[in-house]
C-alpha cells in the first residue's frame, strides 16, 4: 500500500540503541528515547520505527501543502524550521535535527504532527481530540486549536476520569480506541484554574509556558469503541450570565457525519494522501453508533467554577448513554 | 494614485491601528464583493481571515504552531503567507494591527513577494485615545501610555494561548511610520476623509484594492454599510469582534468626540509623544496646531 523509505539514500547517525515503546497500539522501535511514551517488553519486531538520520533527496517536485510540508504517494516531508525535518511513511518516521533544535521541541512534533500522519497513513481514523475513560466509557473531546479541549480533559481526569490520549484521538482498524502516552500538555493559565502546581511539570518548550501533565491513571490498553464525541466551541459572544455554556446539541443523521468529518485531525494531509474517501468510510463506519453532542462555550476564559460545569454536563452525558437515556441539562439550549 | 508599483502577491492588507476604521472598510468590501446582498451582516464579514489568526497561519505552514514562542510564530509568518498567496487564483482581503517590522535578516512580517498591496488606515490620535480606551476597558491615561508605548502589542499573554497569534503595534506613530516606510505599494486613507467625503474617499480604496469603483456600486456598498445600522445590529445580535472589556465596539463612530473627553493636559502629552507623525498626516499644522481634520 505504501512505499518504503529503505530504498532511499538514508545516511543514518552514530548507531543508537534501540528503544521499545508501545503506542497507538503499536510497537514501536525508536532510535529516540521519548520518555513521554509507555515502555515496552522488548520485541523484535516492530509495527513502525522511529529513526534519527539525514535521507539526500530533494522534495522540489512533491506537492506542496504548506510553506513547509509535502507529499508525495503516501509519504510526507514536513520541516519544522529551528526543530527538524521529519519524513513519514505509513511504517517509519526518519528525523533529521535541525540545528539549535531541542528535544522536546522535537518530540512534540513527532509525536504531534508527524505521528498524526503516520497514523492516517495507516489507515486509522485519527480526530484532533483528547480520549478519556469513565465508567467503563470512552470519549472524545474534539475541538479546533485553543478551544480548550485539554483544559477540560484535566478538569475531567480531576473528577476520576483516566486519561487515553491528548490531542490524537486514534481508533484502529477493527474500530477499537487505542491509547496515546499518559501526558496532557496545559497552558500556565489552565494550569492555575485547575489548581494544579506548575513548579513540580516540565515545560513543553523552553520559552513557552505550556506544560506537560502526567496522568497517573492513564489507561495504557482501552480496546473499547469510542462511544462519544464532544464537540467543543468557543463562541464569540460574551457570557451574560454565570454559565460558560452557550449550547449544548446532540447532532443526528448527516448532521452528525458532517460534525464529526470537521473534528479530523489535520485535513490536509488526508487530502495530501488522496485519503479522503478512507477518512470519509471511517467516520461513518466506526463512529455509526457515537453519541455526538455540540458543546458551545462563551469566549471567555475558563475558570475553576466553568470548568467544573462544563466537566459536569460531560459527566451526566456519559451517565445517561451508559442508561441509555436522553439527557437535559437545566439552563442551557438542548435538543 | 498612490501605490502604483507591480507587485505579484494575491493579498492586500487593510491596515490600521486599532480603533480607526477597519471594520467599516472590511464591510464596504465585503458589500462590494457581494452585490447582490440587501444587508451586511456584522457577524459574517467574510472578506478573508484576519492575519493574526492562528489556523490560517498554520495551515499556510503545514504545522501546528500553537507551542512555538511568538518571536518564533513571527519569524514564520511571512513564509505563510507567501505560500496562501502563492496558491491564490483571486486576491484576499485581510485585516491587520501589526505593524510592518523586520522578524529577520531576509524577511519582513508581510512581504512583498506576498503582497498586492497595503490599505493603510490612518485616525487621528486623539480619537483614537478615547475610543481604544473604551475598547480596552482602560482608563484614557493608560490609554494614552499605550499608544506611546513602542513596546506595545495585542494578544501578547504568555502564561496562555490568546485567540489570536501575538500582534506587535509598536506605539501608534512607530505603527504608522513601520506602514509609510514599507517598500510594499501603500495607498493611505484618513478616517476623517471616509466619514467626510464618503464617495470621493472609498471609491479611492475601491480601485486600489481592483474591485468595481463606480458611483452606482460604490455608494449602494456604502448605504448597506452606514455606522446607525451596524450599531444597531450591535445592539440587537452583539458583535463577534467587541473586546470583553468593551461595552460597544460601535460606539459613537464621529470626528472630534476627544474634545468632549480629553483633558488639556491628555491632549498636551498625545501631541507630544505623535505631534511629528501627526503633522504629517495633516493633523496638525506647521505651528503644532491642530487642523480642522480634528474636528
Amino acid at each position: 500500500m505504501h512505499q518504503s523509505i529503505n530504498s532511499l539514500n538514508v545516511k543514518a547517525f552514530n548507531p543508537r540503541p534501540i528503544h521499545c515503546y508501545r503506542l497507538f497500539g503499536l510497537r514501536v522501535h525508536s532510535e529516540l528515547s521519548l520518555p513521554e511514551l509507555c515502555q515496552d517488553n522488548d520485541f523484535k519486531t516492530a509495527d513502525i520505527t522511529l529513526e534519527i538520520a539525514h535521507i539526500d533527496e530533494a522534495v522540489d517536485d512533491w506537492r506542496r501543502l504548506g510553506a513547509y510540508c509535502r507529499v508525495k504517494g503516501n509519504r510526507l516531508w514536513l520541516q519544522v524550521p529551528g526543530v527538524a525535518v521529519f519524513w513519514v511513511s505509513a511504517d517509519r518516521i526518519v528525523v533529521t535535527p535541525l540545528a539549535g533544535s531541542d528535544e522536546k521541541s522535537i518530540h512534540l512534533y513527532l509525536l504531534g504532527n508527524a505521528m498524526g500522519a503516520l497514523l492516517h497513513l495507516r489507515g486509522f481514523l485519527v480526530l484532533h481530540g483528547n480520549v478519556l475513560v469513565s465508567g467503563g466509557q470512552a470519549f472524545a473531546i474534539c475541538g479546533r486549536s485553543g478551544v480548550g479541549k485539554s483544559t477540560l480533559a484535566a478538569a475531567l481526569i480531576k473528577k476520576g476520569c483516566q486519561l487515553v490520549a491528548d490531542e490524537l484521538c486514534v481508533v484502529n482498524a477493527d474500530g477499537q480506541l487505542v491509547s496515546g502516552y499518559p501526558e496532557i500538555k496545559l497552558w500556565q493559565d489552565a494550569l492555575e484554574a485547575l489548581e494544579i502546581d506548575v513548579s513540580t511539570l516540565t515545560a513543553i518548550h523552553p520559552h513557552v509556558c505550556k506544560y506537560a501533565w502526567r496522568d497517573v491513571s492513564f489507561q495504557p490498553a482501552v480496546d473499547k469503541p469510542l462511544m462519544s464525541v464532544f464537540c467543543l466551541r468557543r463562541q464569540w459572544q460574551q457570557w451574560p450570565h454565570s454559565s460558560p455554556l452557550k449550547s449544548v446539541k446532540t447532532y443526528t443523521g448527516a448532521e452528525k457525519f458532517q460534525q464529526l468529518r470537521t473534528q479530523v485531525y489535520r485535513p490536509v494531509y488526508v487530502d495530501g494522501f488522496n485519503l479522503n474517501g478512507q477518512s470519509f468510510r471511517l467516520v461513518t463506519t466506526f463512529l455509526q453508533r457515537a453519541r455526538v453532542i455540540g458543546i458551545s462555550r462563551y469566549k471567555e476564559k475558563l475558570t475553576l467554577g466553568c470548568l467544573d460545569e462544563l466537566a459536569d454536563l460531560v459527566m451526566d452525558h456519559i451517565r445517561d448513554a451508559e442508561d441509555g437515556e436522553g439527557v437535559y441539562y437545566a439552563g442551557v439550549q438542548t435538543n | 494614485m498612490p501605490g502604483c508599483r507591480q507587485t505579484k502577491g494575491k493579498l492586500f492588507w487593510i491596515v490600521s491601528y486599532p480603533k480607526s476604521g477597519n471594520t467599516w472598510m472590511r464591510s464596504f468590501i465585503y458589500a462590494l464583493q457581494n452585490e447582490g446582498v440587501n444587508k451586511v451582516d456584522i457577524n459574517a464579514i467574510q472578506t478573508g481571515s484576519i492575519a493574526s489568526q492562528y489556523d490560517w497561519v498554520a495551515n499556510g505552514l503545514g504545522f501546528d504552531i500553537d507551542e512555538l514562542p511568538a518571536q518564533e510564530v513571527d519569524r514564520l509568518r511571512p513564509k505563510a503567507y507567501r505560500f496562501i498567496s502563492d496558491n491564490l487564483t483571486a486576491f484576499g482581503y485581510h485585516k491587520v494591527h501589526d505593524a510592518q517590522y523586520a522578524v529577520s535578516k531576509q524577511d519582513v512580517l508581510f512581504p512583498a513577494d506576498a503582497t498586492q498591496g497595503v490599505l493603510l488606515i490612518v485616525r487621528n490620535p486623539l480619537d483614537i485615545a478615547v475610543s481604544f480606551a473604551h475598547h480596552l476597558g482602560v482608563d484614557i491615561d493608560t490609554s494614552i501610555v499605550r499608544m506611546a508605548d513602542k513596546d506595545f502589542g495585542l494578544a501578547s499573554r504568555v502564561k496562555g494561548r490568546s485567540i489570536q497569534l501575538r500582534q506587535k503595534l509598536l506605539s501608534w506613530s512607530g505603527h504608522v511610520q513601520s506602514w509609510r516606510r514599507t517598500d510594499l505599494p501603500v495607498c493611505m486613507l484618513r478616517y476623517e476623509d471616509m466619514l467626510a467625503l464618503p464617495l470621493a474617499t472609498f471609491k479611492t480604496a475601491a480601485r486600489f484594492l481592483r474591485l468595481p469603483a463606480d458611483t452606482q456600486r460604490v455608494s449602494r456598498a456604502l448605504e448597506l454599510c452606514r455606522f446607525e445600522g451596524f450599531q444597531n445590529q450591535e445592539q440587537n445580535c452583539g458583535f463577534i469582534e467587541k473586546s470583553p472589556k468593551a461595552s460597544a465596539f460601535f460606539r459613537k463612530g464621529i470626528v472630534g468626540d476627544w474634545r468632549n473627553v480629553l483633558s488639556a493636559s491628555q491632549v498636551d502629552r498625545i501631541i507630544e509623544a505623535h505631534g511629528e507623525v501627526m503633522e504629517t498626516l495633516g493633523y496638525l499644522d506647521g505651528d503644532g496646531k491642530l487642523t480642522q481634520l480634528c474636528g
